[in-house]
C-alpha cells in the first residue's frame, strides 16, 4: 500500500516536470530546418535563396495574378466558368475585399530576393570558394527579380510601398506608407542598371536553364519595358538596342511560331520564361479544353482576318471550331490538345519579337529620335514573320501607332499584355487615347449592363487595382487608391 | 493490488488533469459571441458622425430592435446630413427629437420600411434597373449607372448617391447614401407628369383617360396594380414635327376626336404604350412579348447581344427597331415604372415565332427565394402583395420555385439557373400566356416526369379541352424503354414526344436532350389561335399527383 502511494507521489512530479517544461521547450531550434543564424554561410545556400526568388514566382498565387491582371480588363477573354471575383474583375468592378488584388504573393517574393541581398555579401565572406564576381551575379538577379515583380505592382497599383529591406528582423518597418509611381520607377531603374552590369549574358547548360534565369538580356527587356511604360523613349530605344546588339536572340520561322514558342517553350526567341518542375497550373486551369474558365472574345477571328495565311490565327493562338485558347492548350495545327497533365508550358515574360516592338513604339513615340521608317520596318519584322506579306502602313504616328498595337495584340494574344497595351496607350498625354479602353464597353456589355460597364470605365483612375482590404486593416499607414475610398 | 494499481492511475490522471486545467482557465468571466461583428445598430452607433440621426429615427419609429437582433436585411443608412436635410425641408425642424407628432412618426416608419430590403444585396448585385427584392413598403429600390464613375456614383432611385457601400454586419448590410430617398407616393402619370420632360404624351395619357386607370395603385380586391409605361419624351416627339398635343392627336387620329372612346386611333395608341406589370429594362424577355394594355396586342421584344430591340422589323434587309434611351429610362414611380423610346411607338403587329413560356410568376412579384414555400397562408412576401398568375383551385395552395443544378430544367437568364415551378396536389392551375400572334401552333410541355407520383393533366386552351393528355408518371424510357436513345424523332413524334432542349444541361453537364425525364410532351400540333391576343392555358387534374413542371413551347406551324 505504502509503495501504492509513493508510486502515486512519483507520478505527480513526473508529469508537473514534463507539462511545466513547456516553455523551455519552446527553446528548441528545430531539427528539420535551418534557421536564420544559420543560414547563409556558403555559395551553396545563397544558390538555393535565390532558386527560391524564382520558386516563389511560380505559384499559382503569382502567376495567375499576372495572368488575370494583364488580361480580364482588357477584352480578350470571356468567362466560361469564372469566378465572381473574376467576373468583376472583366467588368473592371473591383472593391477591396476582392481577393485578387490581393498582393502579399508579390511581396513574398520580394522579401525573398531583399533576403538575397542583405545576405549574400555575409556568406560570400565566410565562403573561401565564393567569389565576389559570383555574389554579384546572385545579387544582381535577385535585382533584376524584384524590378520586375515592383514593375508589375506599379502597373497595376500605381502606388505601392517600396520596400528594399529584408523582413529578417524586428528592426524593420512594418507599416510601410506608399511610395509615388515615380519613385518606384526611379528605383527599379536604378536597381535594373546596377543588375544589367553584374549578370550573365546566359547559361550554356540548357535552353531552359538560360531561358529559366534572369540573364542580361532579360534585365534589359525589363527595363525597356519600364521605359516606355514611364515615356523615357531614347532610353528605351539604347536598351533595346543593346539586346538586340547582344545577337544571342532571333525570331522563330513563321512556321515554327505555336510550335517552337509555345507548345516546346524557350525557344530561340525567348528571353525571360519562367520555369515549372510540375504543371503549370495558371495555364492549366485557366485553358484545359476539358473544362477551360476562359475562351478567347467573339471578335478575336476578326483581327486576324485581313491577312489569310497569319500563323497566329486558326490552332495558334485560337481554335476556331471549339471557340478556345489554342496558344496554350493546344499541340499541333492538327488540333490535337494537351491532356490535363500535360501543362509543362513555360511562363513567357519577354520574347524577341516584344524587344523588336517595344523598340519600334519608342522609335514612334520619341520627340529627338523619332524614326518612323525604323519603327515600321521593326513593326514589318514581326509581321511578316507572321503573315508571310510586308507591312503595308503609311508612316505617319497615328496610323503606325495603330498598326503597332493591332501587331502587339495580335503577337502577344493572352500572354498578359493586352491590359497594358492598352492603359500605355491611353494615358499617353493625360488620357488622350482614354477612348483605347472605352472601347472596351461595346465588347463587353450585354443589352442589360451598358451604363453599368461603361460607368466601371468611365474614370481614369479606376484603371489601377485597389489595395487588399486586409492590407489597409493591417497597416495604419497604406491609404487605398483614390478611387476606391468607401467612407 | 488490482485496487491499488487502479488508485495509482486514478490519481496520476487526477494530477493531470489538474496541470491541464490550470492552464487555461483564464478566460473566466469574459462574454462569448458567435461572431465578432456587429449588429446593424452597433454598426451604425459606433459612427455616431454619419449615423446618430439616422439611429435615432430607428429608435422612434421602434425598428431598433429589429436591427440588433437576427435577420438579414439590407439597410440603406441616410447620413446624418441627410437627415438633416431631409427634415429640415419637410418639417422644417433640426433634430430628430423634435418629430413628436403621430402623422410624423408614421412617415417616419414609411421610411425606414422603405430603406429597408429583406435579404442582403451587396453593391456587386447592383444592376441598370431595380434591386431583386421588394423593400418592406412592398416597392423596388433602383439602382442606376448612367452618372458614370463607378461604384461609388451610383445612384438610388436617382436620386441618392452611395456614401458608403457593402458595410458588413452580422444581421445584414449598411450601405450609407448622402440623401434620404422619398417613399414611392405617386403613381406612374403623376410622377412623369411632375418631371416634365413628357408633357405631351401626359397630357395624351389625360384625354384618352389612361392618366386615371394608370393611376390605380390598389384595385378593388385590394391587390397592387403595376403599369409599365414606354413613353415619347417632348423632345422625341418634336423630332417627329409633333410639338403640341394637338400635333400628335393630327398625326395618330385626324378624323375621330373622341379620344375616350377604345377604339378611337390615339387611344388604342396610347394603350399600347403601357404594359400592365413591372418591366425594368432588365426584365423585358430575351426573345418574346410583353401583353399591352391594348387588348389583344403586345411589344415584341428582343435582346441581342448588345441591345433590347423593340418592335423589330422581321424582314430581313433594313429592319427598323425601339430602343430605350437609357438616361431617362427605368424611372420608378408608386405602381410602376416608366421609360421613354427613341422614336415613335406605333402598334405594331408580329409575326407567329417559336416562344417559350417558363412556368414563372408574374415580374410584379419580384424574384422568389428558391425552394421556399408561397401562397395565401405563408407569411412569405411578396404573396400578400399580390399575384394573379398563375390562379390555382383549391385557392391557398402553396407554390415555390426549386433551382436544382441536378436537373437540366429550363430558366430564365434572370433566374441565373435551372428552375422548376413545383406545388403539391391541386384540381387545376391556370396561367395566362403571353400575346401571341395569330397562326398555327404546335404546343409542347415539359416537367420532371417518370415518377408514379406524378399526375395526369388535361390542358384547356381558353376554356376548351385540347389535344392528348399529358401523363407525367411516363418519362422517355417508360414510353420507348431503355433504349430511347435510338429512337428515330419521327417515331417518337408520332407517339407525342419531342426529346428535351439540347441547351439545357444539369451542374454536371448532362443535357436535357440525354434526360428521360425531360422529354417534351406534345400536346397538340394544330393549335390554330385566329386572333392575336393572350390565352388562359390550365393544366386540370385527371388523376392528382405532385406538380414539378417547367415549361411550355409554342412552336408556329406552317
Amino acid at each position: 500500500m505504502k509503495l501504492n502511494i509513493i508510486k502515486i507521489f512519483a507520478i505527480v512530479p513526473l508529469l508537473v516536470a514534463s507539462l511545466s517544461s513547456c516553455s523551455s521547450y519552446l527553446d528548441l531550434e528545430p531539427q528539420d530546418n535551418l534557421i536564420q543564424k544559420e543560414f547563409w554561410q556558403n555559395k551553396e545556400q545563397v544558390a538555393s535563396a535565390v532558386a527560391g526568388c524564382y520558386a516563389s514566382m511560380n505559384q499559382s498565387g503569382f502567376t495567375d495574378r499576372v495572368l488575370k491582371w494583364g488580361e480580364l480588363r482588357a477584352e480578350m477573354l470571356v468567362s466560361v466558368r469564372a469566378g465572381s471575383s473574376e467576373q468583376n474583375m472583366m467588368k473592371n468592378f473591383v472593391t477591396p475585399t476582392n481577393s485578387l488584388v490581393n498582393w502579399s504573393a508579390f511581396y513574398a517574393t520580394i522579401n525573398y530576393c531583399n533576403l538575397v541581398l542583405e545576405f549574400t555579401d555575409q556568406a560570400q565572406a565566410k565562403d573561401l570558394s565564393f567569389t565576389e564576381e559570383e555574389a554579384a551575379t546572385f545579387k544582381a538577379e535577385a535585382l533584376a527579380i524584384r524590378s520586375l515583380v515592383y514593375f508589375i505592382l506599379v502597373k497595376n497599383f500605381k502606388e505601392v510601398p517600396l520596400v528594399l529591406t529584408a523582413t529578417a528582423s524586428n528592426q524593420v518597418d512594418f507599416y510601410p506608407a506608399k511610395n509615388t509611381e515615380e519613385e518606384i520607377i526611379d528605383q527599379i531603374v536604378s536597381d535594373l542598371n546596377v543588375a544589367v552590369e553584374d549578370l550573365n549574358i546566359g547559361y550554356s547548360e540548357s535552353a531552359a536553364y538560360d531561358k529559366g534565369r534572369i540573364t542580361k538580356g532579360g534585365a534589359l527587356s525589363i527595363l525597356a519595358d519600364v521605359y516606355l511604360w514611364s515615356e523615357q523613349y531614347n532610353e528605351c530605344i539604347n536598351t533595346t538596342q543593346e539586346i538586340i546588339d547582344s545577337g544571342r536572340y532571333s525570331l522563330v520561322d513563321g512556321s515554327e511560331w505555336f510550335n517552337s514558342i509555345f507548345f516546346e517553350g524557350n525557344s530561340s526567341e525567348g528571353v525571360f520564361e519562367l520555369q515549372f518542375d510540375d504543371l503549370n497550373k495558371t495555364l492549366q486551369s485557366s485553358f484545359y479544353i476539358g473544362s477551360p474558365t476562359y475562351a478567347p472574345f467573339g471578335g478575336l477571328k476578326e483581327i486576324y482576318i485581313e491577312f489569310l495565311d497569319d500563323v497566329r490565327a486558326d490552332k495558334a493562338t485560337y481554335d476556331e471550331e471549339l471557340n478556345s485558347v489554342f496558344k496554350f492548350a493546344g499541340i499541333d495545327e492538327t488540333g490535337l490538345y494537351r491532356g490535363n497533365d500535360e501543362f509543362y508550358n513555360t511562363f513567357i515574360f519577354y520574347r524577341y519579337a516584344e524587344v523588336l516592338l517595344m523598340q519600334a513604339e519608342a522609335y514612334i513615340f520619341s520627340t529627338e529620335n523619332q524614326n518612323l521608317n525604323k519603327a515600321a520596318e521593326l513593326i514589318g519584322l514581326v509581321h511578316e514573320r507572321a503573315t508571310g506579306i510586308p507591312l503595308d502602313v503609311s508612316l505617319d504616328k497615328a496610323s503606325l501607332s495603330n498598326a503597332l498595337l493591332l501587331e502587339r495584340q495580335k503577337e502577344f494574344a493572352f500572354e498578359s499584355k493586352r491590359w497594358y497595351d492598352l492603359l500605355r496607350f491611353a494615358r499617353r498625354n493625360n488620357f488622350e487615347e482614354q477612348y483605347l479602353i472605352l472601347n472596351l464597353v461595346d465588347i463587353k456589355a450585354g443589352p442589360d449592363d451598358y451604363e453599368q460597364i461603361l460607368s466601371f470605365y468611365s474614370d481614369q483612375e479606376s484603371y489601377f487595382l485597389p489595395i487588399y482590404q486586409n492590407e489597409i486593416d493591417l497597416n495604419k499607414n497604406l491609404v487605398q487608391n483614390p478611387y476606391y475610398e468607401n467612407n | 493490488m488490482k485496487t491499488n494499481k487502479l488508485i495509482t492511475w486514478i490519481g496520476g490522471l487526477c494530477a493531470f488533469m489538474f496541470i491541464l486545467n490550470s492552464c487555461n482557465d483564464n478566460l473566466d468571466g469574459s462574454t462569448f459571441f458567435t461572431s465578432d461583428e456587429m449588429t446593424i445598430i452597433g454598426t451604425l452607433e459606433s459612427n455616431p458622425e454619419k449615423f446618430s440621426m439616422y439611429v435615432e429615427i430607428l429608435e422612434k419609429t421602434e425598428f431598433y430592435t429589429a436591427f440588433q437582433s437576427y435577420g438579414t436585411y439590407t439597410c440603406f443608412a441616410p447620413t446624418n446630413l441627410a437627415v438633416k436635410e431631409f427634415i429640415q425641408e419637410k418639417w422644417n425642424v433640426s433634430s430628430v427629437s423634435e418629430l413628436t407628432t403621430e402623422d410624423q412618426i408614421e412617415f417616419l416608419k414609411i421610411v425606414v420600411k422603405f430603406h429597408t430590403l429583406p435579404a442582403k444585396r451587396a453593391a456587386s448585385a447592383f444592376v441598370e434597373g431595380r434591386i431583386n427584392e421588394l423593400n418592406y413598403t412592398g416597392d423596388y429600390l433602383t439602382t442606376s449607372f448612367v452618372g458614370g464613375g463607378g461604384i461609388a456614383n451610383v445612384e438610388i432611385n436617382r436620386e441618392a448617391k452611395l456614401d458608403q457601400y457593402d458595410i458588413d454586419t452580422n444581421n445584414g448590410l449598411i450601405h450609407g447614401i448622402d440623401r434620404v430617398l422619398s417613399p414611392f407616393i405617386d403613381a406612374v402619370p403623376k410622377v412623369m407628369e411632375d418631371a416634365g420632360e413628357h408633357t405631351i404624351f401626359v397630357e395624351a395619357l389625360k384625354q384618352t383617360g389612361y392618366y386615371d386607370t394608370f393611376s390605380v395603385i390598389y384595385n378593388e380586391d385590394g391587390i397592387r396594380t403595376n403599369f409599365t409605361i414606354l413613353a415619347e419624351s417632348d423632345e422625341i416627339y418634336a423630332e417627329n414635327g409633333i410639338n403640341s398635343f394637338a400635333d400628335l392627336a393630327n398625326v395618330i387620329s385626324p378624323d375621330n376626336s373622341d379620344y375616350l372612346d377604345e377604339n378611337n386611333e390615339l387611344n388604342r395608341f396610347i394603350a399600347y404604350h403601357a404594359a400592365r406589370d413591372f418591366y425594368y429594362s432588365a426584365d423585358f424577355p430575351v426573345d418574346g412579348f410583353v401583353s399591352t394594355v391594348l387588348p389583344k396586342n403586345a411589344i415584341k421584344s428582343l435582346k441581342t447581344d448588345k441591345e433590347l430591340k423593340i418592335n423589330e422589323t422581321e424582314e430581313g434587309i433594313d429592319d427598323t427597331w425601339t430602343s430605350l434611351l437609357a438616361e431617362h429610362s427605368n424611372l420608378p414611380a408608386k405602381n410602376g415604372v416608366y421609360h421613354t423610346v427613341n422614336k415613335l411607338l406605333t402598334v405594331f403587329t408580329p409575326k407567329p415565332k417559336y416562344q417559350i413560356f417558363d412556368f414563372p410568376l408574374t415580374p410584379a412579384v419580384g424574384q422568389l427565394q428558391y425552394g421556399k414555400w408561397y401562397g395565401p397562408n405563408e407569411s412569405n412576401e411578396p404573396y400578400s402583395f399580390g399575384y394573379t398568375n398563375p390562379r390555382v383551385f383549391p385557392a391557398g395552395e402553396r407554390i415555390r420555385i426549386l433551382r436544382q443544378s441536378s436537373n437540366p430544367s429550363y430558366g430564365t437568364p434572370q433566374d441565373n439557373g435551372n428552375t422548376v415551378f413545383n406545388m403539391g396536389a391541386v384540381t387545376w392551375v391556370e396561367w395566362d400566356t403571353p400575346v401571341l400572334p395569330k397562326g398555327k401552333y404546335e404546343v409542347r410541355v415539359c416537367g420532371n416526369q417518370g415518377n408514379n407520383g406524378r399526375p395526369i393533366f388535361q390542358v384547356y386552351w381558353d376554356g376548351q379541352p385540347i389535344g392528348s393528355q399529358w401523363d407525367m408518371r411516363d418519362n422517355l424510357s417508360d414510353v420507348f424503354g431503355s433504349n430511347w436513345k435510338d429512337v428515330d424523332s419521327l417515331t417518337m413524334r408520332q407517339a407525342g414526344y419531342v426529346r428535351g432542349l439540347k441547351d439545357r444541361a444539369t451542374g454536371a453537364g448532362v443535357t436535357a436532350y440525354d434526360s428521360s425525364n425531360w422529354g417534351r410532351f406534345i400536346v397538340t400540333s394544330d393549335l390554330l389561335c385566329p386572333e392575336q391576343q393572350s390565352h388562359v392555358f390550365r393544366l386540370e387534374i385527371i388523376k392528382s399527383g405532385g406538380i414539378p413542371i417547367d415549361y411550355v413551347e409554342f412552336v408556329p406551324v406552317n
